[in-house]
């Protein structure tokens, strides 16, 4: 800008130079215009180095009165330098300058005081050399012609003004320029006012710094001093109208009304300009700057210091004027309105390569704000932000604070940084809101169709976004949304009322630790005093009631529509009641871990006080009263469950797959159809589908206490139907009834169709004879203080109770009671519900006879005549049958084997004795002590025979045999051998025998030298019969164990 | 008693030995001191055999089961014995699941392809017919 200015002013100088020296001939040669003219004309070689030529010059006094004044022309300076470029320098049509007369003629000193142009053009140009047209003027005058120039006045009036050069590749053109100067030229210093009019202004550079302005109805007017034709210092004010400023292909301004005023201070040879109070007013709309701008004359980077500060600007109008090339597309989709305050510094060098750092600190008032994607707008926007403008690195924009309404009623606050918001931007924003939730509503789940409540939210948010590219999830790098919700109430499908009172809610995504490994994204820690849900059809219950829930849960991306969810919490809550159709729970202080690793697998570690469950048989378990069907409680309840769910398999407790370790204690089990509550101390299970480990389980039942441990595998195979559950268990009681206890285990696992059968027969008969439980195989060592069974207490019980598929079997169990010591194998299966089998293997030590029969009824329908003996015995008996659903014996299926040992035994005096002893002439002295009986019975069908056995009483020596059928009748026969062979026969119904004296049937058959062929055989029976009963008889060991 | 008198000696001993030789012939005989049992093919027992409600199967190799439906029993459920006959004397050990033998001896009076009669010693009598 200087050189323009420079040539001007050193142009005009010439014009005054001319001038002074025309007015100076003109006095020399008496006022003579043509004398002047050519005298100047022939004089002017002396001065210019160009071409000149005026065509008159005369003196007026008219128009400079009471000054003298010289009129020059159609004045005309040539320089011919670029065939392109016009060789005109200057024209002026008319020239007026007033000059002293008075110091002209006393002391030939011309001193100018007045100079007006009008009407004329002045044409500048410097070639890519950098030598201008206007450089005319000598260096070597030697003419003693004295003047000085007293400029107080200059006036200029519609010159055209041109500039251009080559080597700066700038041009410049004013058309109908008007200039105004008063003031005092002296030795190249200007001190006054000036104004200067264009009509049109127009001032381009192209090179590296592609800068144009255009502007029309420009005025400038300037109060100061322009020093030795460089320095400027005064005050400058500017009106430009139609402004158009454009760098590069960017247009700034366009069109716009343009005023600058500003305490100027300017190195014009250095390009230096210092600016105080500037002030840029463009429309209504002001920008005051101080500071400095420094132009390099090499490489014309402009070097600024700048400080600014605007008045309140309109965004709606502001933001149209920031060029694309700077905004880009980002405001494409945003609606920003209000108004805009800034302050801040441009520093920095304007070159092709760089551009000044702008910082600004903006104040948005009265804002509204809306952006595409963002499904909210924003009313009363007041916010205050520092923005640092580095086109060459990176902008930042800095919310100090920011506050605004959206939807109505919802009053959000911000803070926080934008980084390069230019480009991708990385933003790290602090939100907070005191909001409705129902007007979130499109934020939040679908399926929840309304919300009430108050939500006090703070969000911390770290994302990028790039303006070209669609916002996801992935540009959020981490964010913090910590929520208080009050009177959160929600509702699920029209159906699921969901209320709390004070929920507090802290989201934090995406997470980088790893603590269930499920690809951990969102942490949510939830905090309430209460949760309820509640079924708004039927209002008179609630679904699910906690208190004092804490939760600690992880999710996989929830907004990832490509993947399962994945969750995992930890729980504590206070208290927890759910309702279902038949089942509520209540749990005190439950707490664990949930983890859903897919919707296949999922993991439950859980521990708690007092959980009670209530089961009904109807959908009316709705309060906490007890249920009906199963009460279910436990002091506490520790369990770890592992899930996994198969699709294909088919029974439910393979299909979920479980992996139990479960710890009770205090448990109770209260089930309707069972006559006692089932009692659990302690409990201890592991639990997979292929094994369960009872590591402790402590059970009463009714008067029965009990402690079993062991192991149960085949579980998969069982539940499957293809093979046994296979059990090896411990049970150690200190009391069993066992009455209560085959009542509980009945038709455990029993195939449908036998169930239907007992159903029947219980409906027709009431026959509910117990069904073993079948598939399953298991085998439990007993050790048993005391049991009862029927109405016998058995001691010291040991043995093993095997259970196998149907079967129940009782192996070598010994025991003891206060008639004998005994061991007993029994077994007891239901093939189906007519035809139970009953078998079993009982072996008496040491008994007493009378307590044998007291004991065991069914010994005197077995061998009746036991009943005529008194002393200890010695019994085994064997015997199975089939019995009917009623327990009646199906006598075609009846078996037995008994052999019955007794020693010192004595004869009761009984009536049927007196009558034997009557018959066989026993002696009246005969003492009724028998040393020894051995006997062995049969039982087929109805039939008991009675193998021959020796009976010795006294000198008397009988053989016994003999049948009795169940109905009591009697054929028996006692072959008398010593004294004498007799036999009797007694024969008939029991309380009507007949004695009949008749031959003795076995007479030989204790006399192995005597003994008949039929006699061998029946001793090879009786043989036969005794080993295979006692052949189960352990050892001594196994009874009393 | 005069008659009496007139009988010598030796007469009247050959006669107490007559007499008591009767008797004691008659006695035996009356004792079945000389039992003669019939003899009976084995090979005709096979089969299956029924009388009334009571079902016996004989197998060649000498084992058998039995049932009775009046106890609502079927030949499935049926129980198992071993079986010989010698001579006329047919015995049974049935066999218990448990483990022990119930022997049951019975005395054939008549086997042939149709009809199956024993009787055990206490007066119990079957007639069995077979069924096929």
């Amino acid at each position: 800008m200087k050189k323009p200015l420079k040539i001007g002013l050193i142009s005009l100088g010439s014009i005054l130079l001319l001038i002074i020296i025309a007015a100076s001939i003109a006095l020399f040669c008496i006022f003579s215009p043509s004398k002047l003219a050519k005298i100047v004309n022939s004089q002017a070689d002396r001065f210019l180095t160009c071409e000149f030529h005026m065509d008159n010059a005369g003196l007026t006094f008219f128009k400079t009165f009471p000054k003298i004044g010289l009129d020059l022309e159609n004045v005309v300076l040539k320089n011919p330098q670029n065939a392109d470029v016009s060789d005109t320098l200057l024209f002026v049509k008319d020239c007026l300058a007033t000059l002293n007369i008075r110091e002209l003629i006393k002391n030939k000193h011309a001193e100018i005081n007045d100079f007006s142009l009008e009407n004329g053009l002045l044409n500048l140009y410097v070639d890519e050399n950098g030598n201008g047209n206007y450089d005319v003027f000598r260096s070597n005058d030697t003419s003693s012609f004295d003047y000085s120039i007293d400029l107080q006045k200059v006036k200029a009036k519609n010159l055209d003004i041109r500039y251009q050069n080559g080597k700066a590749k700038q041009k410049a053109a004013a058309k109908g320029v008007d200039l105004t100067v008063n003031g005092k030229f002296e030795n190249n210093n200007i001190e006054g006012k000036a104004k200067i009019y264009a009509d049109n202004l127009v001032f381009a550079m192209k090179d590296s710094t592609a800068l144009s302005f255009s502007g029309n109805d420009v005025m400038v007017s300037y109060d100061g001093v322009f020093t030795d034709f460089n320095l400027i210092d005064g005050n400058l004010v500017a009106d430009v109208s139609n402004t158009v400023l454009c760098h590069d292909t960017t247009t700034y301004l366009n069109g716009m009304d343009l005023t600058v005023s500003s305490n100027l201070q300017a190195d014009l040879s250095a390009l230096d300009f210092e600016l105080q109070d500037t002030r840029l007013k463009l429309e209504d709309q002001t920008l005051d700057v101080n500071g400095s701008v420094d132009i390099d004359t090499l490489s014309s980077d402009i070097h600024t210091d700048l400080h600014y500060e605007t008045g309140n600007w309109n965004i709606d109008w502001i933001l149209p004027l920031i060029p694309r090339s700077i905004i880009g597309n980002t405001l494409d989709d945003m609606q920003i309105h209000g108004t805009l305050a800034l302050e801040g510094d441009v520093k920095g060098t304007l070159s092709d390569k760089e551009t000044p750092k702008v910082t600004s600190g903006i104040k948005w008032t009265d804002g509204d704000f809306a952006m595409k994607d963002l499904p909210l707008d924003f009313t009363n926007v007041e916010g205050h932000f520092d923005l640092n403008l580095d086109l060459d690195n990176q902008t930042d924009l800095t919310v100090k604070s920011l506050s605004a309404t959206t939807r109505k009623r919802n009053k959000i606050t911000a803070s926080g940084t934008v980084k390069n918001l230019l480009g991708k931007m990385l933003l790290n924003i602090l939100a907070t809101g005191k909001l409705h939730v129902a007007d979130f509503k499109d934020f939040l789940p679908e399926d929840f169709t309304e919300y009430g409540g108050k939500a006090d939210l703070k969000v911390n948010t770290q994302l990028t976004y790039d303006p070209e590219k669609e916002f996801t999830v992935d540009n959020i790098t981490k964010a913090t949304i910590n929520g208080q919700f009050t009177d959160l109430k929600m509702l699920y499908e029209d159906t699921m009322s969901v209320y709390s009172p004070d929920l507090q809610v802290d989201l934090t995504f995406p997470v980088t630790e790893k603590p269930y490994k499920i690809d951990e994204w969102l942490n949510a820690k939830v905090k309430t005093s209460e949760l309820s849900i509640q079924n708004i059809r039927t209002r008179e219950r609630k679904e699910i009631n906690g208190s004092s829930i804490q939760l600690d849960a992880y999710t996989n991306n929830l907004l990832d529509s490509t993947v399962d969810l994945k969750f995992a919490t930890t729980y504590k809550l206070n208290q927890l009641s759910m309702w279902a159709d038949t089942i509520s729970a209540h749990l005190s202080n439950p707490q664990g871990v949930f983890v859903l690793k897919n919707m296949n697998q999922m993991r439950l570690d859980y521990n708690g006080n007092n959980a009670i469950v209530y089961v009904s048989n109807s959908g009316q378990s709705t309060s906490s009263k007890k249920g009906n069907l199963i009460d279910f409680s436990t002091d506490k309840l520790n369990l770890k469950a592992e899930i996994d769910y198969k699709d294909n398999e088919e029974n439910p407790l393979l299909r979920w797959s479980p992996v139990v370790k479960l710890q009770t204690t205090n448990a109770k089990a209260d089930i309707r159809d069972i006559a006692h509550a089932i009692k659990i101390p302690a409990l201890d299970i592991d639990f997979n589908p292929k094994k369960c480990v009872l590591k402790k389980a402590n059970i009463q039942f009714g008067q029965s206490a009990a402690s079993l441990t062991g192991t149960i595998t085949g579980i998969e195979p069982f539940l499957h139907g293809t093979g046994l559950l296979k059990g090896n268990l411990d049970l150690v009681a200190d009391y069993l009834n066992l009455n209560e206890l085959m009542d509980l285990a009945d038709g455990f696992g029993a195939p449908d169709s036998l169930i239907e059968q007992a159903e029947q027969l219980e409906a027709k008969n009431g026959d509910s004879p117990f069904i073993v439980p079948f598939g399953m195989d298991v085998n439990m060592k007993t050790t048993i203080k005391k049991a009862l069974y029927e109405d016998v207490e058995f001691r010291n019980i040991a043995g093993r109770v095997y259970v196998k598929d149907g079967v129940l079997v009782l192996e070598e169990m010994g025991l003891t009671n206060d008639a004998a010591r005994m061991q007993l194998t029994a077994m007891y299966r239901t093939p189906r519900m007519n035809h139970l089998f009953l078998g079993f293997d009982f072996h008496l030590l040491d008994i007493k006879i009378d307590k044998l029969i007291a004991m065991i009824p069914e010994v005197d329908t077995i061998l009746p005549m036991l009943k005529a003996f008194s002393g200890n015995a010695e019994f085994h008996f064997a015997a199975e049958t089939y019995l009917k659903s009623n327990y009646d014996i199906k006598y075609s299926t009846l078996r037995g084997a008994a052999a019955i040992n007794g020693h010192d035994l004595v004869v009761l005096d009984s009536e049927t004795y007196k009558n034997i002893a009557k018959k066989l002439m026993f002696s009246k002295k005969t003492e009724n002590k028998i040393d020894s009986l051995s006997t062995e019975i049969t039982i087929y069908k109805n039939e008991i025979d009675v193998y021959p056995f020796l009976l010795s009483i006294d000198k008397y020596s009988a053989i016994i045999s003999g049948r009795h059928n169940l109905d009591m009748t009697y054929d028996y026969n006692i072959s008398l051998v010593k004294p004498i062979r007799i036999g009797l026969d007694i024969i008939g119904l029991e309380d009507k025998l007949k004695f009949k004296v008749g031959k003795a049937k076995y007479a030989t058959m204790f006399q192995p030298e005597k003994r008949k062929v039929v006699e061998t055989s029946v001793l090879e029976l009786k043989t036969l019969i005794n080993k295979t009963l006692q052949a189960n008889v352990k050892n001594d060991d196994a009874l009393t164990r | 008693m005069n008659r009496l008198g007139h009988i010598g000696k030796e007469n009247r001993r050959k006669l107490t030995f007559g007499v008591i030789l009767c008797a004691t012939m008659l006695l035996m005989a009356g004792c079945d001191l000389f039992p003669r049992k019939e003899k009976f093919d084995k090979t005709l027992l096979p089969g299956y055999w029924v009388t009334g409600t009571i079902h016996e199967y004989y197998n060649e190799a000498g084992t058998g089961y039995t049932w009775d439906t009046a106890d609502d029993v079927t030949e499935e459920e049926a129980q198992p014995f071993t079986w010989t006959l010698e001579k006329a004397t047919l015995t049974q050990i049935h066999q218990m699941e448990m483990g022990g033998n119930i022997p049951k001896t019975y005395t054939v009076t008549k086997l042939n392809a149709t009809t199956l009669e024993y009787h055990d010693d206490y007066g119990k009598y079957y007639t069995f017919t077979r069924e096929k």
